[in-house]
C-alpha cells in the first residue's frame, strides 16, 4: 500500500456534505427499530387526531356520508401506495444497478488483468502489482474509511495510466496496444460510474415530502372517517401505520449507502478475481 | 403550456391545482341546485360509480405521466455519468497522440469541463451551447489533424472514437434536457380530467345533507401534490427539487486539474 503515503492530507467531502442534506441518508443512519417506531408513533398520533375531528363533528350533530369519506381516503391512499411503489422501485433499481456495476467492475478488472500478459514484461509487472493493490482497496472499502479509499483509488488509475501510456513507446503490435488500453479504460470508467450511482444518485428529497405529506394527510382522513362513523377500534388504526413504517424502513434500509446493514452489496465477484489473480498467469 | 407549468414555483402550482379542484367541485353543486330548482333529479348510485371510474382514470393518468417523467430524469443522471467517462477517457487518451495536438486538445478539454460544469441547469445549458459546440469542432480539428501524423494506426482510431463517442454524447444529453418535456397535449389532457373529476364529485357531494365535508380538500390536495411533483420531475431547472447532481463532471474537472503534467 505504497501510494497511501501520498494521501494523508485532509480532503474535502462532497459525500458527507451531499449526505448532511438527505432525508434519506438521515432515515438510513438510523437504527431500523427506531425509525420503524418512530414512524408508527408519529401517524398514530395523526390518525388519532383525525378520529378526535371526526368525533366532535359527530357529537355536533354533522352527519357525513360513509361513501364520500370512504371514496376520498381510497384515492389518497391510492396515490400514496403508488408514490411508495415508486420510490420502492427508485431504490431497488439503485441497489440492483450497484449490485450489477459489482460483476461489471470485476469483469473489467480481470480482463484488465489477463490482457496484461499481451504487453511488455516491464509494464506487466508493474500493472499487474498496481492491480493486485487495486483490490485490496477496493475490497476494504469500509463506512470509516470511505474517502481515503476513494482517493487511493483516484491515485491507483493515474498510476495505472501512467503504466499504460509508457506503451506507445514500446515496439509491440498496435492492436494488442490498443486491445489493453480499452481494458484499461473501461476499468476506469467503471469505477467512476459504480461511485456516483453508489454515492451520489438518491432518492430526491421531495420525494420524501410528498411521501410524508401524502401519509399525512391520508392518515388523518381515516382516522376522521373512523371518527365519525363512531368506529373505536385501536387495533384496526394501527394496521395503517404499522405497514406505512414497514414499506418506509425497506425503503431506507436499500437507499442506504454507508452502512449497508441488510441489504449488502456483493464482493463475491472482486474475491474471485483476486483468487484468479493469486494463480499463476503468463 | 408545458413550459409555464414547469417553471412555475412550486407552491404557487400546488394553489394553483388546488383552487381549480375545489372551484370545478363547487361547479358540481352548483349544477346540482340549478337542476333541482328545475325538478330534475338524478340517482345518487349512478353518479357514485362514475366518481370511482373517472377517480380510476385520472390515477391512472398521474401514474403514466408520472413514470414518463422519472423515466426522463433518470436517463438525465444516467447521462451525465456516461458523458462524464467519455470526457475522462479522452483526457487520459491524449497522452497517446502527438505532443502539439495534445497540449491544445487538453487545454481545451479544460475549458469545455469548466463550461460544463458551470450549465448545470437548462437555462445556463442553452447560454453555454454555442461556446460548447465551438470547442468540440476546435478538438475535432485537432482530431483531424492527426490523419498527417506519423503515429500508430490502432492508437488513432483509438484515440479518434473517444473523441466522437464524447461528440454524441454532449448531442444526446443536450436533446434530452433541452427538448424533451412532458408534451402540452397531456397536461391539458390530465388537467381536463381532473376537472371533470372534481365536477363530478361535486355532483355527488350536492346530496349530502352537510356542505363541510371533508373529502374535496383532501382529494384536491393529493391530486395537486402529484401534478407539483410531476412538474418539478420535469423542469431541467438547477435550483429545483429534482437536481441532478453534477459530482462526475465536477470529478473529472479535477482530475483534469491535478494531471495537467500527465505524460
Amino acid at each position: 500500500m505504497e501510494h497511501a503515503h501520498d494521501i494523508n492530507g485532509q480532503v474535502e467531502s462532497p459525500i458527507i456534505e451531499d449526505s448532511k442534506k438527505d432525508i434519506g441518508g438521515l432515515f438510513s443512519s438510523l437504527n431500523p427499530w427506531v425509525l420503524f417506531a418512530g414512524i408508527v408513533v408519529c401517524y398514530m398520533v395523526v390518525m388519532l387526531l383525525g378520529g378526535y375531528l371526526g368525533r366532535v363533528r359527530m357529537m355536533a350533530g354533522i352527519k357525513e356520508p360513509e361513501t364520500s369519506m370512504e371514496t376520498a381516503v381510497a384515492a389518497v391512499l391510492g396515490l400514496l401506495a403508488f408514490i411508495l411503489g415508486f420510490t420502492f422501485s427508485i431504490t431497488w433499481n439503485k441497489f440492483a444497478n450497484r449490485n450489477g456495476l459489482v460483476i461489471e467492475h470485476a469483469k473489467a478488472i480481470s480482463i484488465c488483468y489477463l490482457r496484461a500478459s499481451l504487453i511488455p514484461e516491464k509494464q506487466k509487472l508493474e500493472i499487474r502489482k498496481i492491480l493486485h493493490e487495486y483490490m485490496q482497496v477496493l475490497l476494504h472499502i469500509e463506512d470509516k474509511n470511505i474517502e481515503r479509499s476513494l482517493l487511493l483509488i483516484d491515485h491507483l488509475h493515474i498510476a495505472l495510466w501512467r503504466e499504460t501510456v509508457s506503451l506507445a513507446k514500446e515496439d509491440m503490435d498496435g492492436e494488442l496496444r490498443s486491445i489493453f488500453i480499452g481494458s484499461v479504460n473501461d476499468l476506469m470508467s467503471l469505477s467512476m460510474e459504480r461511485k456516483t450511482i453508489a454515492l451520489f444518485i438518491r432518492v430526491p428529497n421531495a420525494i420524501w415530502r410528498s411521501v410524508f405529506f401524502l401519509a399525512g394527510i391520508g392518515m388523518l382522513a381515516f382516522g376522521y372517517q373512523a371518527g365519525i362513523s363512531g368506529i373505536n377500534k385501536l387495533f384496526q388504526l394501527t394496521l395503517l401505520p404499522v405497514a406505512f413504517g414497514l414499506v418506509i424502513v425497506l425503503i431506507a434500509e436499500l437507499n442506504s449507502q454507508d452502512s449497508q446493514r441488510h441489504f449488502k452489496v456483493t464482493k463475491r465477484p472482486l474475491r474471485e478475481v483476486l483468487e484468479m489473480m493469486e494463480k499463476p498467469i503468463v | 403550456m408545458a413550459t409555464f407549468i414547469t417553471y412555475m414555483p412550486s407552491w404557487v402550482l400546488f394553489i394553483l391545482t388546488l383552487c381549480i379542484g375545489l372551484t370545478a367541485a363547487e361547479c358540481g353543486v352548483w349544477v346540482v341546485k340549478r337542476r333541482e330548482k328545475k325538478g330534475i333529479k338524478d340517482k345518487e348510485a349512478s353518479v357514485g360509480s362514475l366518481v370511482g371510474a373517472l377517480l380510476a382514470l385520472l390515477a391512472f393518468m398521474l401514474g403514466f405521466t408520472f413514470s414518463i417523467t422519472a423515466s426522463r430524469y433518470s436517463e438525465r443522471k444516467h447521462l451525465v455519468v456516461d458523458q462524464a467517462k467519455y470526457i475522462a477517457t479522452c483526457y487520459l487518451r491524449t497522452s497517446l497522440i502527438p505532443e502539439k495536438q495534445k497540449l491544445e486538445t487538453r487545454r481545451l478539454l479544460n475549458e469545455y469541463i469548466n463550461l460544463l460544469v458551470d450549465a448545470a441547469n437548462a437555462p445556463v445549458m442553452e447560454k453555454n451551447n454555442k461556446q460548447l459546440e465551438a470547442l468540440q469542432l476546435l478538438i475535432w480539428k485537432q482530431t483531424a489533424s492527426l490523419k498527417d501524423e506519423n503515429m500508430d494506426s490502432p492508437l488513432r482510431s483509438l484515440y479518434i472514437s473517444s473523441i466522437n463517442q464524447m461528440i454524441d454524447i454532449f448531442g444526446e444529453r443536450k436533446a434530452v434536457v433541452l427538448t424533451f418535456r412532458i408534451p402540452s397535449a397531456i397536461w391539458v389532457a390530465l388537467f381536463l380530467l381532473y376537472i371533470f373529476c372534481l365536477f363530478v364529485v361535486g355532483l355527488e357531494i350536492s346530496s349530502y345533507k352537510t356542505r363541510r365535508s371533508l373529502n374535496v380538500p383532501i382529494m384536491t390536495a393529493a391530486f395537486s401534490l402529484i401534478v407539483v411533483l410531476i412538474a418539478a420531475m420535469d423542469a431541467s431547472r438547477k435550483k429545483g427539487h429534482f437536481t441532478v447532481t453534477q459530482q462526475p463532471l465536477v470529478e473529472v474537472q479535477q482530475m483534469i486539474r491535478e494531471n495537467q503534467s500527465l505524460p
